[in-house]
């Protein structure tokens, strides 16, 4: 018994040390879903990756106008112990130059010679915390503060709650609840640049503090930055934009499987007024497929064995034959098949037109429905030869039995556009879409429902 | 089994060709090594799935100490694991060393003949599944019971029991295989 194991252990080992079966296709289209989807985080990343260089852009960018208010309280304070008349107290009246008043394009230096005290020769009233609440401007008294008025004092400004006409009204009556148009607590000087002089007095506070350009740099009202119409979101205006968008395609076929495709894609915004906007579109599309390859091999394998009889006795008890036999395995070639994938890459050049109506807008935010059509035509193909390898195979015959793709397409697309306004330049949007093909993408497949995809489009749209 | 460098690099990059050739290379060796784990085929092709997504996932990780092909089959023995102790219920017995020795009934001086792959691939996978876990750690892993205790988290003197239990009933199997055999001449 020299071919014999002497223990089980031994026999295990020489037995199944080297057993092999190759798998069935499944477990490498398995495993090759898995790494797709695994792949597709990466995407997921980068996109997420845009979103945050957008938020630090946003916090970056969009407050570099805002101008530090110095604390004037102690100033004040200061001014009013000096006084001797108590009744002052709660009713400053502060002095501001003309040359400050009239620099109004440049908050900076105005407010720098302010903090230095500079001479006041034009009285300006601060509405105490007090008065504020009643609503009233203060009539100017005794007191001087020498404190300096700045642009974006929250302290100018005056909540307001209605609008009023202010004509033919004494001053001290005036309210302070005059809004500029659109925007929250600023006073409007619209109403009264038609007034008699005598009129306008000396505790009103006057837009003119307030040009458009120092609104658009000023911080936040009421939770909302100031915006003239020269800002983003203006009527008829071009913004220009990247998008990427990776894009799941479901086949649709009989395998029904997915696939991977990542757009980049240029676009141009055209506005058409404050709701509706086109949107023509230049990129490319790469798309990821798997190439499918058939191998037939053969190889030297064991398909049996047998008992050979080497010897026999009789038994003499029982008058039976007792053979004496060895194992002997059977060995011939044996034809296998398995099939073999190989990574390919298609790359399309894409058109692309798309409309948008605004159906939501939240302060910052806005929802678009979009709708649009995309044409789609290969430019690139890369299709690896496969390397199958096995040292024990021969007669290796591989079949490629990768479908063709179709030379260009034509896809439906439809979705939801979210924005979120970054700064008035700036715009990130993110826009889950879903695509119909209108064809097939391959040619050589018979009875096949057109593929359809579901993606997420994001990008940053930008106006110069 | 040696595979191209290149393939490997190329399995770092997350190209797929890399990956399917790196496949093609190793999955009929590693699906007899998950069998062995297995109760079928069914299951065994399972693990080897999860096995080879583990193994392109970490396969930057691995720093060429040792042979690759050894690697891979510590993540698909590690797997196994995983899966076994993901959906064991099985009780393991706790039993002495005396009760140990007295079931463990093998001379040590036992010769067995070979026996068709198929057929003992088949035994093995009909195993309890205590017995086939230990057996396969011991015998084919080369790990000792402490080792194994850890791993499958049961005691050493249930690993030594295990695996004498797991030998017996391949024995009995065997020598019932060989009757049959025997009577049919």
């Amino acid at each position: 018994m020299e071919d014999g194991f002497k223990n089980i252990d031994e026999l295990l080992r020489g037995s199944l040390g080297d057993y092999n079966k190759p798998p069935s296709p499944k477990v490498w289209k398995g495993v090759s879903k898995s790494l797709f989807y695994s792949g597709l985080t990466k995407y997921i990343l980068v996109a997420f990756g845009i979103l945050a260089i957008s938020t630090a852009a946003y916090l970056y960018l969009g407050y570099t106008n805002t101008v530090n208010v110095p604390d004037y309280s102690a100033n004040i304070e200061n001014n009013i112990k000096n006084t001797n008349d108590p009744s002052v107290i709660d009713e400053l009246i502060i002095e501001k130059s003309d040359n400050a008043i009239d620099d109004n394009k440049n908050k900076t230096s105005t407010s720098q010679s302010l903090d230095k005290g500079s001479e006041i020769n034009r009285t300006e009233t601060i509405i105490s915390e007090n008065n504020s609440k009643s609503g009233k401007v203060d009539t100017p008294k005794k007191a001087i503060a020498t404190a300096p008025l700045l642009t974006n004092e929250k302290s100018a400004i005056v909540e307001p709650s209605s609008k009023a006409t202010i004509e033919d009204r004494p001053v001290d009556d005036i309210p302070a609840n005059i809004t500029y148009p659109g925007i929250p607590g600023l006073l409007d000087n619209s109403h009264i640049s038609g007034m008699p002089s005598s009129h306008i007095h000396s505790n009103t506070i006057f837009i003119d503090y307030y040009t458009m350009d120092i609104i658009t740099g000023r911080n936040n009202f009421n939770g909302m930055p100031a915006v003239s119409k020269l800002d983003y979101g203006s009527d008829k205006s071009f913004s220009y934009g990247l998008y990427i968008s990776p894009e799941i395609i479901f086949t649709n076929d009989e395998e029904n499987s997915k696939k991977l495709q990542v757009n980049m894609d240029a676009v141009v915004n055209y506005k058409t007024n404050e709701d509706f906007y086109l949107q023509g579109g230049i990129g490319i599309g790469i798309s990821q497929d798997d190439g499918r390859y058939s191998v037939d091999y053969s190889q030297y394998d064991s398909i049996g064995y047998y008992y050979e009889v080497n010897s026999f006795t009789i038994d003499p008890i029982t008058g039976k034959p007792v053979f004496k036999t060895t194992v002997e395995n059977v060995y011939d070639t044996v034809d296998y098949n398995t099939l073999t994938l190989t990574g390919n890459r298609y790359t399309y050049f894409r058109l692309s037109g798309f409309f948008g109506y605004k159906v939501h807008s939240v302060k910052r935010f806005s929802v678009f429905v979009k709708g649009g059509l995309t044409y789609s035509i290969l430019a690139k193909t890369y299709e690896p030869n496969p390397g199958y390898t096995n040292d024990d195979a021969i007669n290796i015959e591989i079949t490629n039995e990768t479908p063709q793709r179709i030379q260009d397409t034509w896809q439906l697309s439809a979705g939801l556009g979210f924005h979120y306004r970054l700064s008035n330049n700036l715009v990130i949007s993110g826009e889950p879409v879903y695509n119909y093909y209108l064809r097939p993408v391959y040619e050589q497949r018979l009875n096949t429902k057109s593929p359809y995809s579901i993606g997420l489009r994001v990008g940053l749209l930008f106006k110069f | 089994m040696t595979v191209d460098e290149k393939i490997i690099r190329g399995c770092i990059s997350g190209k797929r060709r890399a990956q399917n050739q790196l496949y093609n290379a190793f999955a009929p060796g590693m699906l007899g090594v998950c069998m062995r784990y297995c109760k079928n085929v069914a299951e065994a092709e399972d693990v080897l799935q999860e096995g080879f997504v583990k193994v392109f996932k970490y396969i930057k990780s691995f720093r060429g100490e040792g042979s690759f092909e050894g690697w891979i089959r510590r993540i698909m023995v590690n797997t196994a694991i995983t899966s076994y102790n993901r959906t064991s219920k099985i009780y393991h017995e706790e039993i002495d060393e005396n009760t140990m020795a007295f079931n463990d009934t093998s001379k040590g001086d036992e010769v067995y003949l070979p026996v068709d792959t198929e057929i003992l691939m088949q035994l093995i996978q009909k195993m309890p599944e205590g017995y086939r876990m230990v057996l396969n750690l011991y015998v084919f892993e080369g790990y000792k019971h402490k080792e194994i205790s850890s791993i499958l988290n049961i005691s050493e003197n249930t690993s030594k029991s295990q695996l004498s239990k797991g030998r017996k009933y391949l024995k009995n199997e065997l020598e019932k295989i060989e009757k049959v055999k025997s009577l049919q001449y």
